[in-house]
């Protein structure tokens, strides 16, 4: 399906031209070769992340969300906040499976797996939270259509209820997406399996497959259709977050730039996020060949791009304050430029709109130094937008009556820190037992994968 | 799973399979797997590490027929929602909510567009599961050990021995002659 | 009417218990065939009232706790005027200080629940204040002494009978000598009646009065002029201007709601004429914040300003008095306190107004200013027509002839030369609340024997060698007498839940007199009314809980003022001019009075109207003079007024007189676990030379903070059309003026909307007119809905839980600004933004237009707060019942329900109607749901429609302004129908297309135009 055009001469996705064998090697060696050290001592931080999260977790069921920093007006703080970053962070590796997949981008093939892998983990992490922040945590499934005795159903027209679909649907897809990718490379681990329990367990997973080309032809098109689904999904996911906040009432919060504003957002953390751990994990684990410096550069390109979609919603919004002439609404905005959150605000707009500038040369695009710090900035100042958003529109509102300021307990904190916790570990899990790399279709876009490869030379 | 099999006693009751040939490229596969659809065997099929492009042709595939089971399980999603959200705000949960009226369409589309999503993704994944007759655990493939390169750096093409004219002689010359560097007589041991 | 007959009953019924004065009644014996059903059944009143009590405290507990941990008992005989889940009323009167009203108690299943307005007593007139309305939780204090304490040992009741009787014996020999009584201001004729018993027995045992909050200097002003002990009380309904001298009579206790309501009714144009409000004050109060016209003076100063509007009336030649105006010889600095040109301007708005005016003055100036403001209510033609003088019904008593402090200074001596072997403290806190230098605490514990009478485990109990608990009211028989002369029974509504005495029953059991508290109450008025038709007399009695409606003023002539009163005038106005320093005030607390309600969390949480501030108070001083000793908000400071101090922290109020500074008393005591560690004891620094009245203070800085849970952190309306208010020039020309305020586009839905035409259709009007802030909404609305209190750390989170709030908005010069106060509860939108949001539809809307809130059904993902406009959503952060410091561990554990539940005793207070929400889920005001329901059962059995007569939601029931309106606006005859289309009407925020079932009626302010026009032209 998918195929290198020979015509356009692009930069070889794959350094010092590997075979197939080489390459297979290559992606195998994590999972053959003796764990590192740095792999463990890592692990066992992330783990200890974990129970920092179950433990807060634990402290908040028994409690009650009083332990967190909320208040009257401001019913949502750190939770909420944290959703979305996370959300917004799960958005890459779907775009980069199926978008990019739909525009033919080659480059992709050496970043989807691994981008899709961070996409799912940090869905669980979001999804930890819609869960937990609500007043009766036990009673979190009635957000979901289930019959029951009492006949009670969901109200359909509340955005937080499109919301839960959305993600779900959302983990649930992209979950399929990236195992159907998976397959053939589970095979792959299967039949270099050393030992008879690696290989039944792979194997399982694997379902049997041969690489017979009768399955490639349905596989091919499922993967194509998955792709083609993923795309709007992606798009409408955090479009419907959005709508948690555009929906409502509030200035600030009402707003109809916010769908298209939070998707730039979400791709523009979820790539910067692709970064800074492709930046690692290509050291750590040898696969600079696979994972290439082009491929960085691309991801910095959609960054700059991203961001200036995310600058320009910034300064929309401003212009929208003012051109409604509507005083509640210009108050919002000019309250989260130079109200008790502005230092917020700032952080905000210097890290997503002022950091991305750089990758306008190609010697910070290309600069592993440099993109890695400005992607650490990317995420804390995605992760200020979302608080900006929630805690300032809430904080100061219609009757100055019941203003009030809200700050975080470190219960608040932890819980989030603890979220890096788990995310971390399921990444490190993943680098460890898993095909970063999707090889079956690196290997499609090497020149000897070209069945006319052969006859170049002849001419 | 090809280990268990490498494992058990070959002397049972066996009957041949089909015959497997290993070629050297994506190119030779392709160029075999074309002589061999002229050849009429209809049971033939081509192995390797990834999809080789234009291999459907060569081999003379029908174009696969997923995209109609999708097209249901979308179309199935896309009532369920909307009638789910319609039958339970104007008949099973009826509630005036914000002085709408009780069908405010308005407001159920994202969750149908959501859940027609949902649906076409499960139809595509199991779709596909289903033509491809998968989870397929065992298949006497996986009792030859030079196949196990397949999913790394092997290119291979199998006749199954219940193709008409199928004689297992014969069949081996000609894969010889399309220039198969290895071939095996697949047993089928169960 | 029907639980009319059912009280007839009830109270016949009780006879069969009573001795002598029955029997001799044959007309009883044939009245008594119609209840000759349960007439000589075993079960008394009281004992049916017990287990009443004790069942229905366990149905409480139900609504507390989901899983009641106590065994349920059934009556053993259902008596048949009980319905069970129907609330009976039984009326009562209470009197705090001299304030008294007559209320009505809600019992529902043996346990009062509520209190409520006497509709006919003429005090209250069916509202109340909001200490009035908290009571009934003090009756559930479980801190409340529970039995009698001899030197730390428990007494029994009889022990405590049998120590008293001793006493009593001891003393008969020496006919009381070196016994003393230390009083609190009685409004009881009965227990008068056994304290005169008691002189006759004991002539030579001393009483003593002390009240740190009180009228003496009224009273003494005008017994100066008048020989009589004479309370004054205002007809503010025919006062067309009023000018207050430091006087809040809006805010303070005494005749609040009287006084509140006959104001009000002048302050919605449609009903009447404006009046108008000149008030003069240094703190800001809520009479100042009501007021047209507020000039910002000390309250040291007050009779200077007073002589300055003398001096006007008399240069227009109405106020003549004997001797001439050149006579006070009073050295005046050369510039006045107020702009004299502007005081001849009030001087001429009263003179217009002759004879439809009030002059007052407050109860903390000098006798002296009292008698001139007498005389210039006589000027004015005031007197005997809206103002009127009542004589103290109790003034014939020497102790209440005294002022406190005197009285007080009197028992200090006494003990310095041991003439007190015994004392005796009736009520009241002294040793708290005793001024600074009289030593009272010190002198207290050198006493042989004090005994102490009081509810709660106050400094003076926990210094007293025998301590005797005091029944809440509504546990005990009694009788009150206002000032005005009008007298109502206390009748008990529980059995009394600990050991103790009534006052009653305490004077009686000194008295060694076996009779019981009914009986003595009884006597009491039978003696005044004689025995014929007393039974019959005495039902009705009962049943209206008013015995007399007369108010018999004193009819006084002309009085001149002599020459001494002008000397003393002088000189207290010519000593203002050596006063240097910073002036303190001390005022009455809104939330704890004296500081008897300290133990009572909803006072506690309740904002001050002025300040918004909960659980504290503060030093109270202006913007200029924060600046000028470089202090902020919550910045300690240090007060040294000789050799006394005290520590305590800053409150920066815009509208303060500059180089003053106020407090409120009755903070900083050690009682009860509620109210220990709360606020700072002004007491510290009041002595006996300035009891009352202003005093001279330095302030120190120091370099510590605390934090003041204030309810409201920002007091600018930000130039939004929230309040809206208008002069009545302005509303005469414009009268749709604040509907006008707001332009907003055409407000079209994206759906059809639901039309709410039919049946029912409930709304509420406020009128921000009439509304003073006072806060009794607040609290009734605590007691009707069973909210929890939170504590200070979670008010200060900014998570209280009050389902109604009064905002409180500054507008103006910071210096003196406008004070507008808006109570904002549900507004009940039609198009409710809350609705829609929540995910699970825990809150809706019914067929009659309420928004409804599921508790059942929330999950709490506080959505609908966010996307509620006006922020009235309370979210249960915590379980607070059972974070309550009153709160006791639970006996059964169950998974989310932690390990605490509320006291059984604080469980009895539950409304039953009422669910008590768990930790984790969303509330708001429901439009008291309940209430209308029962309307509606009720209006169905009867099969007719609910009419306003039915329906009165708990903040509107309680409003002595009158400032809530609820009802069906589909109804024409309904009030609340027509005051919506008043064309001051107006929606909050109606640019969100709210569609609000609860609106505000602008506020309209009268101003003096002449005067306005001057102070324009001086800011020029």
């Amino acid at each position: 399906m998918s195929v290198v055009d020979q015509e356009i001469n692009r930069v070889s996705l794959v350094k010092d031209n590997l075979d197939f064998q080489q390459l297979t090697d290559l992606v195998a060696k994590p999972s053959e070769t003796k764990t590192p050290k740095w792999w463990f001592i890592a692990l066992a931080v992330s783990l200890s992340g974990i129970l920092l999260l179950k433990s807060m977790l634990a402290y908040l069921f028994w409690e009650g969300v009083g332990i967190w920093g909320l208040n009257n007006p401001v019913g949502w703080g750190y939770a909420i906040v944290n959703f979305v970053f996370w959300v917004g962070i799960g958005h890459a590796g779907t775009l980069i499976s199926a978008i990019l997949f739909l525009f033919r981008q080659d480059w992709r093939t050496g970043i989807n797996r691994f981008a899709e892998a961070m996409t799912i983990f940090a869905v669980i992490c979001a999804l930890i939270f819609p869960g937990v922040h609500i007043g009766r945590q036990w009673l979190a499934y009635w957000l979901f259509p289930l019959p029951n005795s009492m006949a009670m159903w969901p109200n359909f027209r509340s955005p937080l209820l499109w919301d839960v679909f959305a993600v779900s649907t959302y983990f649930t897809v992209s979950l399929l997406f990236w195992y159907v990718g998976l397959i053939p490379d589970l095979a792959t681990f299967r039949d270099r399996a050393k030992t008879a329990l690696k290989s039944k367990i792979y194997g399982i997973f694997a379902l049997g497959w041969r690489g017979a080309n009768r399955h490639w032809q349905h596989y091919e098109k499922a993967y194509l259709l998955l792709a083609a689904l993923a795309t709007p999904l992606v798009l409408s996911v955090h479009s419907i977050v959005s709508f948690d906040f555009a929906v409502s009432q509030l200035p600030g919060w009402h707003t109809t730039i916010f769908p298209p504003y939070f998707v730039a957002g979400a791709v523009f953390s979820g790539f910067a996020m692709v970064v800074t751990l492709m930046v690692l994990t290509r050291e750590l684990f040898g696969m600079k060949q696979v994972m290439t410096l082009h491929h960085l550069e691309c991801m910095n390109k959609i960054i700059l791009v991203t961001g200036m979609m995310v600058g320009y919603a910034y300064g929309m919004e401003f212009f929208m304050a003012w051109y409604s002439v509507y005083e509640y609404e210009s108050f919002a905005f000019i309250n989260r430029a130079t109200g008790p959150y502005a230092w917020a605000y700032w952080i905000m707009v210097s890290c997503n709109v002022i950091s991305p500038q750089l990758f306008w040369f190609k010697k910070c695009r290309t600069s592993i130094p440099i993109m890695f710090v400005v992607s650490i900035f990317v995420n804390i100042g995605m992760w200020f937008e979302r608080f900006v958003i929630t805690v300032t529109s809430l904080h100061r509102d219609f009757l100055p009556s019941s203003w009030d300021y809200y700050s975080p307990t470190w219960v608040d904190v932890a819980t989030f820190v603890g979220s890096f916790g788990l995310f971390f570990t399921l990444f490190l899990l993943f680098l460890k037992f898993l095909p970063i790399v999707a090889i079956a279709e690196v290997k499609m876009i090497l020149p000897q994968a070209n069945p006319h490869h052969g006859d170049n030379h002849e001419h | 799973m090809s280990i268990n099999l490498k494992n058990k006693d070959v002397n049972l009751k066996s009957e041949v399979f089909g015959v497997l040939a290993e070629f050297e490229s994506p190119s030779a596969l392709i160029k075999a797997a074309e002589k061999v659809r002229d050849q009429g065997y209809q049971y033939f099929d081509v192995f390797s590490p990834f999809p080789i492009h234009g291999m459907d042709d060569a081999m003379g595939l029908k174009p696969s027929k997923l995209p109609w089971i999708v097209f249901l399980g979308g179309a199935f999603g896309l009532s369920f929602g909307f009638g789910l959200q319609t039958w339970v705000s104007t008949t099973a949960y009826k509630l005036v909510i914000s002085g709408k009226p009780l069908f405010s369409y308005q407001a159920f589309i994202p969750v149908t567009f959501e859940l027609m999503v949902l649906f076409s993704a499960f139809a595509t994944v199991f779709g596909m599961f289903a033509l491809n007759r998968l989870p397929q655990h065992y298949h006497p493939l996986f009792t030859v050990d030079s196949f196990s390169k397949v999913t790394s750096h092997g290119f291979f093409l199998m006749i199954e021995s219940h193709s008409d004219n199928f004689e297992c002689s014969e069949v081996q010359r000609e894969l010889k002659s399309y220039g198969a560097h290895n071939i095996e007589i697949v047993k089928d041991c169960l | 009417m029907s639980s009319l007959t059912q009280l007839k009953q009830y109270w016949r019924r009780f006879k069969s218990l009573k001795d002598d004065d029955v029997k001799s009644d044959s007309f009883l014996k044939k009245e008594f065939l119609k209840g000759a059903a349960f007439l000589d059944d075993a079960v008394s009143r009281r004992h049916f009232l017990k287990i009443m009590g004790a069942s229905a405290a366990l149905m409480g507990a139900g609504c507390a706790i989901r899983k009641p941990v106590q065994k349920i008992r059934p009556y053993a005989k259902n008596p048949e005027y009980a319905v069970p889940g129907d609330s009976l009323y039984y009326a009562t009167s209470l009197a705090i200080g001299e304030d008294v009203v007559g209320l009505l108690g809600n019992v529902s299943e043996g346990r009062p629940t509520k209190l409520e307005g006497n509709p006919l007593h003429p005090l209250s007139n069916g509202s109340t204040g909001t200490f009035h309305q908290a009571n009934i939780l003090s009756l559930y204090d479980p801190d409340r002494l529970q039995y009698g304490r001899l030197n730390n040992n428990r007494l029994s009741q009889s022990q405590m009978t049998d120590a008293l009787n001793r006493v009593y014996r001891r003393y008969l020999s020496t006919e009381g000598r070196g016994l003393s009584f230390l009083l609190e201001s009685q409004m009881s004729p009965t227990v008068y009646s056994l304290l005169s018993k008691l002189q006759l027995r004991l002539p030579y045992a001393e009483f003593y009065r002390y009240d740190p909050i009180n009228m003496d200097n009224v009273k003494h002003g005008l017994f100066n002029v008048a020989g009589k002990f004479m309370l004054p009380q205002f007809n503010f309904e025919k006062a067309d201007v009023v000018v207050s001298f430091d006087h809040d009579f809006l805010g303070g206790l005494m005749n609040h709601v009287s006084n509140a309501a006959g104001f009000s009714k002048r302050r919605s144009p449609e009903d009447a004429n404006l009046n108008r409000l000149y008030a003069f004050e240094s703190n800001y109060s809520a009479t100042g914040a009501r007021s047209d016209h507020r000039f910002r003076v000390w309250s040291s100063q007050i009779p200077l300003v007073l002589f300055q509007l003398i001096r006007s009336l008399n240069s227009y030649g109405v106020f003549d008095f004997g001797p001439k105006l050149s006579q006070f010889n009073l050295k005046f600095s050369k510039e006045d306190v107020v702009d004299p040109a502007l005081m001849n301007e009030i001087a001429l708005d009263l003179i217009n107004a002759k004879g439809k005016s009030v002059v007052t003055a407050g109860p903390l100036q000098p006798a002296i200013v009292h008698e001139f403001v007498y005389f210039i209510n006589q000027a004015l033609l005031n007197n005997n027509h809206t103002v009127h003088y009542y004589e103290d019904p109790f003034s014939n008593f020497l102790f209440n002839q005294q002022t406190s402090v005197k009285s007080m200074t009197q028992l200090v001596d006494n003990i310095k030369d041991h003439q007190v072997s015994t004392l005796i403290v009736l009520g009241g806190d002294p040793v708290f609340n005793a001024p600074a230098d009289s030593l009272f605490k010190e002198l207290y514990v050198e006493i042989d024997e004090t005994i102490c009478f009081s509810m709660m485990d106050t400094e003076t109990a926990r210094l007293s060698k025998l301590v005797i608990p005091r029944y809440h009211f509504l546990e005990s028989w009694g009788d009150t007498k206002s000032i005005s002369g009008i007298a109502s029974l206390v009748q008990p509504m529980i059995r009394p839940m600990h050991l103790g005495y009534s006052d009653v029953g305490f004077l009686g059991a000194l008295l060694d007199d076996s009779r019981s508290d009914y009986a003595h109450v009884r006597r009491t008025w039978r003696l005044k009314y004689g025995r014929n038709m007393f039974d019959q007399r005495w039902a009705r009695w009962l049943h209206d809980g008013v015995i007399s409606t007369v108010q018999k003023s004193v009819k006084l002539s002309a009085k001149r003022i002599t020459s001494k009163m002008v000397a003393q005038f002088s000189d207290l106005v010519s000593s203002l001019f050596t006063l240097k320093g910073i002036e303190l005030n001390f005022f009455e607390d809104s939330s704890v009075y004296d500081g008897r309600f300290i133990n009572n969390g909803w006072l506690q949480e309740m904002p001050d109207p002025i300040t918004k501030l909960t659980w504290d108070n503060a030093l109270l001083m202006s913007v200029k003079t924060a600046k000028k000793y470089h202090l902020k908000f919550q910045d300690m400071v240090k007060l040294v007024k000789g050799n006394l101090s005290l520590e305590l922290p800053v409150y920066v109020l815009p509208g303060h007189m500059d180089n003053s500074v106020s407090i409120a008393l009755g903070y900083g005591q050690n009682c009860g676990r509620v109210g220990s560690g709360t606020g700072f004891n002004a007491y510290q620094l009041r002595t006996r030379s300035d009891f009352d009245g202003a005093s001279m203070v330095s302030l120190v800085k120091l370099n510590r903070t605390y934090k003041l849970a204030s309810t409201q952190d920002h007091g600018s309306m930000e130039g939004r059309a929230l309040y809206r208010s208008g002069t009545i020039s302005q509303y005469e020309k414009q009268p749709t003026f604040a509907a006008d305020m707001v332009q907003t586009p055409p407000l079209k839905s994206l759906y059809d909307e639901v039309p709410y035409d039919t049946g029912y259709q409930w709304g509420m009007v406020v009128d921000l007119s009439r509304c003073d802030g006072c806060n009794a909404c607040i609290i009734s609305c605590q007691a009707e809905n069973n909210i929890p209190i939170v504590g200070k750390r979670e008010v200060l989170n900014g998570r209280e839980m009050s389902w109604m709030r009064i905002d409180r908005y500054f507008e103006g010069d910071e210096d003196n600004p406008d004070i507008v106060d808006q109570p904002v509860s549900c507004l009940h939108c039609e198009n409710a933004p809350c609705e829609q949001v929540c995910p699970v539809a825990a809150t809706v809307h019914d067929q009659e237009g309420i928004n409804n809130m599921v508790y059942n059904r929330c999950i709490g993902t506080r959505y609908c707060a966010d996307n509620c406009p006006v922020k009235v959503r309370r979210f249960n952060f915590f379980d607070y019942h059972q974070r309550n410091p009153q709160s006791q561990p639970k006996k059964r554990k169950h998974l989310f329900d932690y390990v605490r539940e509320p006291d059984p005793i604080v469980q009895r207070q539950f409304n039953p109607d009422v669910t008590v929400r768990m930790r984790g889920v969303m509330e708001k005001c429901t439009y008291c749901i309940q209430r209308i329901n029962r309307a509606k059962i009720n209006a169905k059995n009867q099969n007719r429609l609910v009419s306003d007569a039915d329906i009165q939601v708990a903040c509107q029931q309680t409003c002595s302004a009158d400032a809530i309106t609820f009802g069906n606006i589909l109804d024409p005859d309904s009030k609340v129908s027509k005051v919506r289309k008043r064309q001051r009407n107006y929606q909050l925020l109606e640019q969100l297309h709210l569609k609000a079932r609860t609106t505000y009626l602008a506020g309209i302010t009268n101003p003096n135009v002449k005067i306005v026009q001057l102070t324009d032209k001086r800011k020029l």
